[in-house]
């Protein structure tokens, strides 16, 4: 009766095969080992955000009125768990008309000089106009610089929200659940707006507020494209998508 | 009844001084005003430059008050 030659493997008693193959395990081709779909780890960004953060690309300077995925931006209306995806203020080419009128009011004092009108008063009274001059232009781009640095719109991951100050005392909030967007529309208008990529971009909702208007932010088309993927996420309920 | 215009000016001067006062001290009330809503803004939207924009608000206030002060002294 023939017994096996590996005894280490094979008890005494049990019966003897014939013609045992063996082969080897190093020749042997590697068999494909099954996938386990591990669950995402904290850090990692689920898909669809990821998608969004690819169509509205990154943001490169600070001063940037696009601020993609921004680390530093907060405002107090956020919810818990409410990520903010984008936060965008109109162009900064609308600043132009603005800063141009303040060059110009820092050259009055000069004209003034130049055209003799204030020589008949005394000197002191000729310093503190011009004092009160530049005070006065400095105020005047300050505020203009805050009315477009405090108006905000935000695309968070469960809503559209457009904040607004004007005159620096009077607030505007308006906000829009992702999931009651009905349609949204854009427009890019004039010889500026289509050489710097800006213009105006209309989200009509379901809700009380029936319309919420991005005046003058840039890359209109990329913000529509990342409000239609937010609406088209597979969890985006009446309340928002919830990434 | 003969107006001189020499007579006149110091009298327009303490007219004017007056009215630089009081123009003053309305832009001193209106540049706490504006530290006040500054303050108030950056709390609702938070952003790098906040801080700048608060230290700027301040110094526009101490510029005012360096006006009504000189104001006071100067004229």
């Amino acid at each position: 009766m023939n017994r096996s030659k590996d005894l280490d493997t094979i008890a005494p008693d049990d019966p003897i095969l014939e013609n045992t193959e063996t082969t080897n395990i190093f020749e042997q081709e590697p068999k494909e080992i099954p996938k386990i779909n591990h669950p995402p780890k904290k850090d990692e960004k689920p898909k669809t955000n990821q998608k969004i953060y690819d169509i509205l690309g990154h943001t490169k300077s600070p001063f940037s009125a696009f601020l993609v995925n921004p680390k530093v931006f907060d405002f107090t209306e956020r919810q818990d768990k409410e990520v903010v995806i984008l936060a965008v203020r109109s162009h900064w080419i609308v600043n132009l008309k603005w800063m141009f009128i303040t060059v110009f009011m820092l050259f009055v004092p000069n004209i003034v000089d130049m055209l003799d009108t204030l020589k008949s008063l005394p000197a002191g009274y000729q310093f503190i106009t011009h004092l009160f001059w530049y005070l006065f232009t400095f105020i005047y781009a300050f505020e203009k610089f805050l009315d477009w640095y405090f108006d905000v719109y935000i695309l968070t991951n469960k809503r559209l929200v457009d904040i607004k100050f004007n005159n620096l005392i009077n607030k505007h909030f308006a906000e829009a659940d992702i999931g009651v967007i009905q349609d949204v529309s854009s427009s890019v208008r004039g010889v500026l707006g289509t050489f710097f990529n800006f213009g105006t971009v209309l989200i009509q909702t379901a809700s009380e507020i029936n319309q919420i208007i991005f005046k003058n932010v840039p890359n209109p088309e990329k913000i529509i494209k990342a409000i239609q993927e937010l609406r088209n996420a597979p969890n985006c309920s009446s309340k928002g998508g919830d990434l | 009844m003969n107006l001189d215009v020499n007579n006149l000016m110091p009298l327009f001067l303490t007219v004017l001084k007056i009215f630089f006062i009081a123009c003053s001290l309305f832009y001193l009330v209106f540049s706490l005003i504006v530290v006040k809503q500054v303050t108030s803004m950056t709390k609702n939207v938070k952003d790098k430059f906040n801080s700048i924009l608060i230290s700027f608000s301040f110094l526009h206030l101490i510029a005012a008050a360096v006006l009504v002060f000189l104001i006071i002294v100067i004229l």
